[in-house]
């Protein structure tokens, strides 16, 4: 994973919000850039993790074994 | 003269008999006789010896009470309640007890509901009465219990009477007394004017059917034994403790036993206060340790504080006086283990007399605290119970190396760890204790005893930074020798109304007289001869506010001057408990309360012996946490005399408990034999951390993680305590909407109580979120920010963040955060739930994250703007500053806490519990099958579109991670059903704790960690801006929980519920009260049938899934505030869906109005369909609300009454005097095939009515057969 915090730069009587482009999740100050994702503005580096991970993996089967009783 | 002081314990029961001339005391330990109470007691007396004639007083210190109680072998009780509010004690207060746990089960009400019954009268707030008592009524009253006595002949019956308002007008209840007097004179009837005369009904009936139910226990075990002790040819008079420190003839006590329910207890505390004020200055802490539980009392300047609030069970409260103490699951027998969230816990599960701790040889297998001080040498296997019990080492050994394993520390370190964690438990219920009173437990010497206490004083007084330790003599004993220190006591309350500003002296010093003469009265029953002390008090609180301080006055009889100095006194104590005063406010006087006190207190004249040497009697090695194992001289206390001076380490001995001094601790045998131990200072070895070589770093400890974990949490509670008591409105003191969080110096969450789920899992999102907008560097110590937009991390308008950064030493630690429902806050709607609101704008005040107080100073201008904007500006007033002073009590204790620590050690402490959490969670996802679940479930209209608006979620489960997809959601609504980003994934965390269905949730960041939430703006799930939002977060939570938990029941069949009532039913009312012209509002919320479980009916009336401490408003204080009556609060018979296992029932209220106008509003759902079941179990019964106009025939929808687009949905609607407002809570949903529910437990359905014969049809039966079933 690469890529760089962004600072927002805001004027005090800004009133709009940005949302994340992945989860929606508002944003407040600084945004996570990803270089595999150059458009998109992540609420933070986790976030662009999950959508990476989501887009690799096939979705999987929903054939659940028996759940192991914890 | 004798005197004879005994305490029936649970194991043992301990005899004291006193000469009191000579100081003489001799005593007697019988195993207790639980089958025949009264026998142990009988046997101690035989075996003691005295001289029957010499004997003038016995009294006894008995848990007849509470075991009755807890163990429920009890009478059977007829629960008599004003006709329309029956159930209350059924529905009880819909709150739960666990937050992430929906198979909780609800406690027991002491009553079921075949055997309560509505009796047609009624009375209002001020007295009026509004239905007159008819002799005919009294006669069907009786005809009915009649025939319950003759359907069950050998059942033990008792009556428990509670009408509406009881404490105001006692003129129907007396007749009810007096009727069943009279037709049943051998029937056990408990009236609750006499046992609590306070209002909120639902505390009331739980005291009066606890009182019901131990009566004739109470009445044949005082019986019995004055009968016994007689024939034994003892003339003295039987006395019996009482919770409240005092003594009351047995016949008097059995005639309100619920003043027994401590009794056992209460010795333990008045055998600390007599030596608290012998040796230290009367400011004392009492440990009582035994077996089980270590009960924790106060003694400040030489008295014991007293408290009427007091639960038998979670959920059950008791309102009587009682002595002030708290009881901790911390005894010998407590068992060490490590909990779900991976954290050592020792107790509150024990491991009781059988088997008993592993050391016992009974077979137990799991270590407890009497293991680990055996292991480490401070308890002799050969002299436990001065040598009548043995102890056998090795089984000790076995029990905590199984333990040692697992924490990968030797067997004397895991040892340690639990004493440590143990003492640490009781060190934080002191602490509670203490600063809850506004108190400093550093003033404090610690007076232990019990079998334990002594043990483990010295570890607990240095965790509390205490100085000395008081070791009374014969401390196994105290109990039963506090018995015999007890005065007669009597204490009377009754609930008055008066405010300062008009106060009415000559009424309330009538009052106030009268409740004396009531006292004195009772102590002349009792056998006063001579005079009585009388003290008064006044419970008072700011007008507005919910409880109400309990202030002495300073002379017996009122005037002037003494009202005066209790305004005064209350000020100062308000400033001392919350950290502010509100000079200028009107105080409420809620109630006059007297203790009488006819002093027979017995000064007991102890002795040490007075010549002889201190000679250790053996020595042994025992193992210290700093120098390891180190020979150690043991002493045997009764060879020890006045004088003796011993320093540690060692040990001393007697039979019934074992005194540990640490390395440089210095103990003194005072002349009354008393132990009086000055802890070594800090900087000396005994009681510092373990030197550095093998020394675990604190973030890497068991014992601190768990202490720290602990801490934070009771942080919280504490925070909570503190709103409760301070608010104004009934939304946070009864309802309890709110919930109180804790953030370290990097915005990462570590504690939250665990309140409402809606707002815990907000609260990840919101304060981060507040804190990056202002600036961390712009927040200054005495900086308070406000913020309640949606739009920048709110779940909705009401909640409002108010939020404080806590600095030590100029140093930034954390933040305290408490997000609360405000009730009104502007907008288009009274009460701000604007259900028809197409934009946010209507919805009221949006404040971005601005500053409320700045260093201290109240930021006047957004306090300006925010009190002309809100309807009722004192309500708001109050509130802040009711949620400000829940914020300082935070800053003092993580400020206490932190400096405990150090800043730099408390950080990594806390990351290492994030880091703890955060694998719990993982660990516990991976138990759930890998793979993609689906559901869906749906609005009915979202208030201004009368169409389904569908929530649709996609669960990826994927090795330790969950993703949690709702971008299948419909776009979203032009009405106030959005739900915005942090409640929709509040919800979704919420869903997937509730799922897995844990009670042991480690509450940081960490377990949120590897869940994800997919909301994509512009849908029903994250609105884009200016769209409205107040429902989504009441009303869309649920559904959106709802609709993951479909699909986690797809992940994991067999342990996902049906679903749950859904919906909070929420109804604003305000308007302009005819009593006082002043403008109101109020939130009213009510309880939904929770869905049926895999292995259980689901709870009947609770509220919605993503609340969990919120509680309906008790009737009592709804019409005493608010111009409508209750006509009947109940639980709808069929409202459960038919399962195997039945949902449970939701509630049915009808108010009329009372007032020439009130101004409604509404937002509820599930009114179409009630919630699904599962696996065959069918809908509950749907949600409703109804309107019938003065004069109108039959109830309507507001669609069909006013015209309104949804019949669940509108604002501000204008209801006049004799409207009648209907509303009908959903009931949860059955799971199960209904078919094959036995006919068992649809007869008890029957008999219960939660079904009637024409709902059999849902479970293939026919309503002719309710016949057969219930023959």
């Amino acid at each position: 994973m690469t890529g760089r915090d962004v600072t927002i730069e805001l004027p005090w009587y800004e009133t709009r919000i940005l949302n994340c482009t992945f989860c929606g999740k508002m944003i407040a100050g600084h945004y996570w850039h990803d270089d595999s994702y150059p458009t998109d503005k992540f609420c933070e580096p986790p976030c662009a993790d999950v959508k990476r991970r989501l887009a690799r993996s096939p979705r999987p089967k929903s054939a659940p074994r028996r759940a192991k009783r914890g | 003269m004798l005197r004879i002081g005994i305490d029936t314990g649970g194991t043992f029961t301990d005899l004291v008999v006193l000469e009191p001339t000579s100081g003489k005391v001799s005593i007697v330990k019988v195993p207790s006789t639980p089958k025949r109470p009264s026998d142990a007691p009988l046997a101690a007396i035989r075996q003691s010896g005295a001289a029957p004639s010499e004997v003038d007083r016995i009294v006894i210190g008995t848990t007849i009470a509470t075991n009755a109680r807890l163990q429920k072998h009890g009478a059977t009780v007829l629960y008599i309640a004003t006709k329309g509010h029956e159930d209350v004690p059924l529905i009880a207060r819909i709150d739960r007890k666990e937050a992430y746990n929906p198979a909780w089960l609800k406690p027991d009400a002491g009553v079921k509901r075949r055997h309560v019954y509505g009796i047609a009268e009624r009375v209002d707030h001020k007295g009026n009465v509004l239905t007159a008592l008819k002799p005919s009524e009294l006669k069907r009253l009786g005809d009915w219990i009649a025939r319950s006595l003759k359907a069950e002949p050998k059942t033990d019956w008792a009556v428990a009477v509670n009408l509406l308002y009881s404490y105001v007008s006692p003129t129907h209840e007396k007749a009810i007394g007096k009727y069943l007097a009279k037709r049943f004179p051998d029937l056990p009837v408990s009236l609750s004017h006499v046992v609590a005369p306070i209002w909120r009904e639902y505390d009331r009936a739980a005291t009066v059917i606890t009182d019901a139910f131990i009566k004739r226990v109470i009445a044949e075990f005082g019986g019995r034994l004055e009968k016994e002790v007689k024939a034994l040819g003892i003339k003295a008079p039987l006395a019996l403790m009482k919770s409240n420190g005092g003594h009351a003839a047995a016949s008097s006590a059995a005639e309100a036993p619920v003043q027994l329910l401590l009794s056992g207890l209460a010795g333990g505390v008045i055998a600390g206060r007599r030596f608290a004020r012998d040796h230290a200055k009367g400011n004392g802490v009492t440990l009582d340790m035994g077996g089980t539980s270590a009960d924790v009392g106060l003694i400040a300047n030489g008295e014991f504080g007293s408290t009427t609030q007091y639960e038998v069970e979670w959920g059950v409260p008791v309102s009587a006086l009682f002595i002030d103490y708290t009881t901790i699951g911390a005894g010998g027998g407590s068992i060490a283990y490590i909990d779900a969230g991976g954290l050592l816990r020792v107790g509150p599960r024990s491991a009781g007399a059988d088997p008993g701790p592993a050391c016992y040889g009974r077979g137990g297998t799991e270590p407890t605290v009497t293991d680990a001080n055996v292991v480490l040498g401070r308890l002799d296997p050969a002299f436990f119970l001065g040598g009548e019990m043995k102890l056998v080492g090795a089984l000790a050994h076995k029990a905590m190396a199984g333990l040692a394993a697992k924490l990968k520390l030797s067997v004397e370190e895991t040892a340690l760890a639990i004493l440590n964690t143990t003492a640490a438990n009781m060190a934080d219920a002191t602490r509670l204790l203490t600063v809850d009173r506004g108190l400093d437990a550093r003033d404090f010497s610690l007076i232990a005893f019990g079998g334990a206490g002594p043990l483990h004083a010295v570890d607990v007084a240095h965790k509390l930074g205490m100085t000395q330790v008081v070791v009374p003599p014969h401390p196994g004993l105290c109990s039963a020798l506090g018995t015999l220190l007890t005065d007669l006591r009597a204490d009377r309350a009754r609930t008055v109304i008066h405010r300062s500003d008009r106060i009415d002296l000559k009424r309330l010093g009538a009052e106030l007289k009268e409740v004396s003469h009531e006292a004195l009265a009772e102590l002349k029953r009792d056998g006063l001869k001579g005079e009585a002390a009388l003290a008064g008090y006044l419970s008072m609180r700011y007008l507005g506010q919910n409880f109400g301080e309990l202030i002495k006055l300073n002379a017996p009889a009122m005037n002037r001057a003494v009202f005066d100095r209790a305004i005064e006194d209350m000020h100062v104590r308000h400033q001392e408990l919350y950290g502010y005063a509100m000079r200028d406010r009107v105080i409420e006087i809620t109630e006059v309360r007297v203790i009488a006190l006819g002093e027979e207190t017995i000064s007991a004249q102890l002795s040490a012996p007075k010549s002889g040497r201190a000679e250790p009697h053996a020595r042994r090695t025992i193992y210290f946490a700093e120098v390891g194992r180190v020979d150690t001289p043991i002493y045997r206390r009764p060879t020890l005399p006045e004088g003796t001076q011993i320093i540690g380490p060692a040990l001393i001995e007697e039979m019934d408990s074992t005194t540990l001094l640490h390395p440089g601790d210095r103990a003194e045998v005072r002349a009354d034999g008393s132990l009086v131990i000055t802890i070594a200072a800090s900087e000396t070895p005994a009681h510092q951390a373990a030197p550095s070589k093998g020394r675990l770093a604190p973030e890497r400890d068991p014992v601190t993680l768990t202490v720290v974990n602990n801490a934070l949490r009771n942080i919280c509670d504490e925070m909570g305590s503190a709103m409760v008591r301070t608010a104004y409105s009934p939304i946070f003191s009864e309802s309890r909407d709110f919930s109180c969080l804790l953030f370290d110096r990097n915005v990462r969450m570590i504690g939250q109580a665990e309140m409402n789920p809606a707002i815990m899992c907000a609260g990840l999102h919101t304060v981060p979120h507040c804190v990056t907008e202002v600036g961390a560097a712009n927040i200054h110590p005495g900086d308070v920010i406000v913020h309640n937009d949606p739009y920048r991390g709110q779940c909705h308008m009401p909640e409002h963040l108010l939020l404080k950064a806590v600095f030590l030493d100029g140093k930034l630690i954390g933040y305290a955060g408490n997000i609360a429902h405000i009730g009104e806050i502007g907008g288009m709607a009274v009460g701000s739930f604007a259900s028809t609101a197409t934009e946010v704008f209507q919805e009221g005040l949006r404040l971005p994250p601005v500053k409320l107080m700045s260093r201290g100073e109240y930021c006047k201008d957004i306090w300006r703007v925010m009190l002309a904007n809100h309807r009722t500006p004192d309500a708001t007033w109050g509130d802040f500053h009711a949620i400000m002073g829940s914020l300082t009590t935070a800053e003092r204790r993580l400020q206490a806490l932190v400096a405990r620590y150090g800043v730099d050690d408390f950080e990594r402490i806390c990351e290492s519990l994030i880091d703890h959490a955060e694998a719990w969670m993982r660990n516990e996802i991976r138990k759930i099958p890998n793979g993609v679940y689906s559901s869906s479930d749906y609005f009915e209209d979202d208030g201004v579109v009368r169409k389904n608006y569908f929530f649709r979620s996609e669960v990826h489960v994927r090795d330790e991670e969950i993703v949690v997809d709702l971008s299948g959601s419909d776009k979203q609504a032009l009405g106030p059903i959005n739900v915005t980003y942090v409640a929709t994934a509040a919800a979704s965390c919420t869903a997937i704790l509730q799922s897995i269905g844990t009670h042991d949730v480690p509450l940081n960041t960490g377990i949120f960690r590897p869940l994800k939430v997919i909301a994509p703006p512009g849908t029903l799930v994250n609105p884009e801006f200016p769209a409205p939002s107040v429902a989504g977060n009441t009303e869309g939570q649920p559904r959106i929980i709802a609709c993951i938990q479909g699909a986690m029941a797809k992940a994991m069949p067999g342990r996902v519920g049906a679903a749950e009532g859904g919906t909070a039913c929420n109804l604003l009312m305000g308007g302009t009260h005819p009593d006082t012209g002043e403008f109101w509002t109020h939130y009213q919320l009510d309880g939904g049938g929770w869905g049926g479980r895999p292995d259980r009916d689901g709870n009947n009336a609770q509220c919605i899934a993503h609340g969990s401490t919120v509680r309906s408003t008790p009737t009592e204080v709804f019409e005493t505030r608010f111009p409508l009556r209750v006509i009947e609060y109940s639980l709808r018979a069929d409202s459960g869906g038919a399962g195997l296992n039945r949902g449970g029932l939701g509630v049915r209220r009808l108010f009329e109005v009372t007032a020439p106008t009130v101004t409604l509003s509404a937002l509820l759902d599930r009114m179409d369909k009630g919630p699904w079941g599962l696996y065959g179990g069918k809908s509950g019964g749907a949600a409703g609300v109804y309107v019938k106009r003065r004069g109108d025939k039959r109830f309507l929808t507001f669609t069909e009454a006013y015209g309104t687009v949804s019949p669940t949905k509108f604002v501000n609607i204008r209801l006049e005097r004799g409207d009648q407002l209907l509303l009908h809570a959903p009931g949860g949903g059955g799971y199960g095939n209904p078919k094959k529910r036995s006919d068992a437990r649809l007869r008890d359905d029957l008999l219960d009515r939660f079904v009637t014969p024409a709902g059999l049809k849902a479970y293939g039966r026919t309503p002719a057969a309710a016949k057969r079933l219930t023959a």
